[in-house]
């Protein structure tokens, strides 16, 4: 009975390796290469979805945020997209700003209004780790 | 950790293995029919059920069809021999926290004939801290997300660990919560049975992907003093089973879809298989004490 449990273990394991090799190749979960690279100085398209400008994006993808840290400057804003079939959030680690659940191809804006280092996380996975960097207008030069 | 905390890994055979847990904390399988001498003892058997993670508003590739498959293990639950003294729902009873995913599934969870108890999973607590969810699953039992009640000699206890996640990515229980678990065990006699319940594993399964809570470690050394504790969670959508001295862990089997092994792929995403295969790996657990008797638990499967 023992074994027969671990050569179960074994053959589901090896289907969803596979599968999860097949899911990295679908096209769908692939991020395009052509992708411009985000700055504050470089407004992306707006996709659909979305009714508020941004002025950089942070792409949810395979777990992780894309780019993991971000600078703005104050009173910009930020589009959060989720592209991975399972939600995610973006919750702020100090409590001021939750996304509430993104489900697969939605996306949030935040404008942050004050400066600072605002760590955020994934409430459904809290291993998923991201910061974004608000800098006053007045430094907005030397950076 | 231990790399050979993962050994106790138990497969999942369709076939609804009895795992009967023995003084020494380790798990073994035997057959249904050696455990008829319990007829023997005096004082009467406790049997009750855990089901978890539901995920109802799941529509994925994974499993589309959520409510029918819970549908399918509360009917199993209904039609057990011996019915459940209640059943416990460890978490992630919707997929998003939706009011209307929480009205569907209390609709559903309302055909259970046994008492239910429900505790929250991250998936329920999304954005308001489990506004929505408390609206539909009353926790006017619960303090400091905590609630205990007793059962055939018995000591049950509910614990919330999905609110605060900080810098660890681990879930937390909070010292609020430990405090009152503290004076909750207090009045527990060191040889009274207890069983623990919360969503996320309550030692380190698998850290990196957030499968461990950070102060876990004080919950367990209040555990410790008593001779037989069964900690059961949700969570992980597989069963594995563990144990660190008179403690033994297990992780539920989910009603909604697979979750991969620990460290088996990049992320913790739902695993699709085919249907047939899909319904074997989906279940719930019935635990059974009988006075003087090992703790016996069994898993059913969907399949
Ligand atoms: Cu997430």
């Amino acid at each position: 009975m023992k074994y027969r449990s671990y050569i179960l273990v074994a053959v589901v394991s090896a289907v969803l390796v596979t599968l999860l090799h097949l899911y990295g190749c679908n096209p769908q979960s692939t991020q395009p290469l052509n992708q411009p690279k985000v700055t504050t100085n470089q407004p992306l398209e707006q996709e659909k979805g979305s009714t508020q400008k941004a002025n950089a994006t942070v792409k949810i993808h395979n777990f992780k945020f894309e780019p993991t840290t971000l600078k703005i400057n104050v009173g910009e804003s930020i589009k959060f997209a989720n592209s991975d079939e399972e939600p995610h959030t973006v919750t702020a680690t100090d409590g001021s700003f939750d996304s509430k659940a993104l489900d697969t191809e939605e996306a949030w804006t935040h404008t942050f209004t004050k400066p600072g280092a605002f760590p955020y996380i994934c409430a459904i996975h809290p291993f998923m780790k991201g910061t974004v960097t608000v800098t006053s207008t007045k430094g907005k030069n030397e950076t | 950790m231990k790399r050979r905390n993962f050994i106790n890994h138990v497969g999942w055979t369709g076939l609804g293995i009895l795992w009967a847990v023995g003084g020494n904390g380790l798990l073994s399988s035997c057959n249904v029919s050696e455990t008829t001498d319990k007829k023997q003892l005096n004082s009467s058997s406790l049997s009750f059920v855990q089901i978890s993670d539901t995920h109802i508003g799941f529509h994925k590739p994974a499993n589309e069809h959520v409510t029918q498959t819970l549908q399918k293990a509360i009917n199993a639950i209904n039609s057990l021999p011996t019915p459940p003294a209640f059943v416990v729902h460890t978490g992630d009873i919707s997929h998003l926290s939706k009011p209307a995913e929480f009205d569907q599934a209390k609709q559903i969870l309302s055909q259970l004939k046994a008492p239910l108890f429900t505790l929250p999973g991250e998936h329920d607590t999304i954005g308001d801290r489990g506004k929505a969810y408390s609206e539909a699953f009353s926790q006017k039992d619960k303090k400091e997300g905590l609630q205990s009640w007793d059962h055939s000699g018995v000591h049950f206890v509910s614990l919330t660990n999905v609110l605060d996640f900080g810098e660890t990515g681990k879930g937390k229980l909070g010292q609020a919560q430990l405090d009152l678990l503290a004076k909750d065990l207090a009045a527990q006699k060191g040889d009274t049975p207890l069983v623990v319940f919360s969503h996320i594993p309550l030692y380190d399964l698998y850290p990196k992907w957030g499968w461990a809570t950070a102060d876990s470690a004080n919950a367990l050394s209040l555990l410790s003093r008593f001779s037989s504790v069964t900690v059961l969670n949700g969570h992980i959508h597989q069963i594995i089973q563990h144990s660190e001295g008179n403690i033994r862990f297990s992780t539920a089997a989910s009603t909604a879809y697979p979750l991969p092994s620990p460290g088996n792929g990049e992320q913790p995403a739902p695993v699709k298989l085919p249907e047939n295969h899909l319904l074997a790996v989906l279940g719930f657990r019935t635990v059974e004490f009988a006075p003087g008797h090992d703790t016996k638990v069994d898993q059913h499967s969907l399949a």
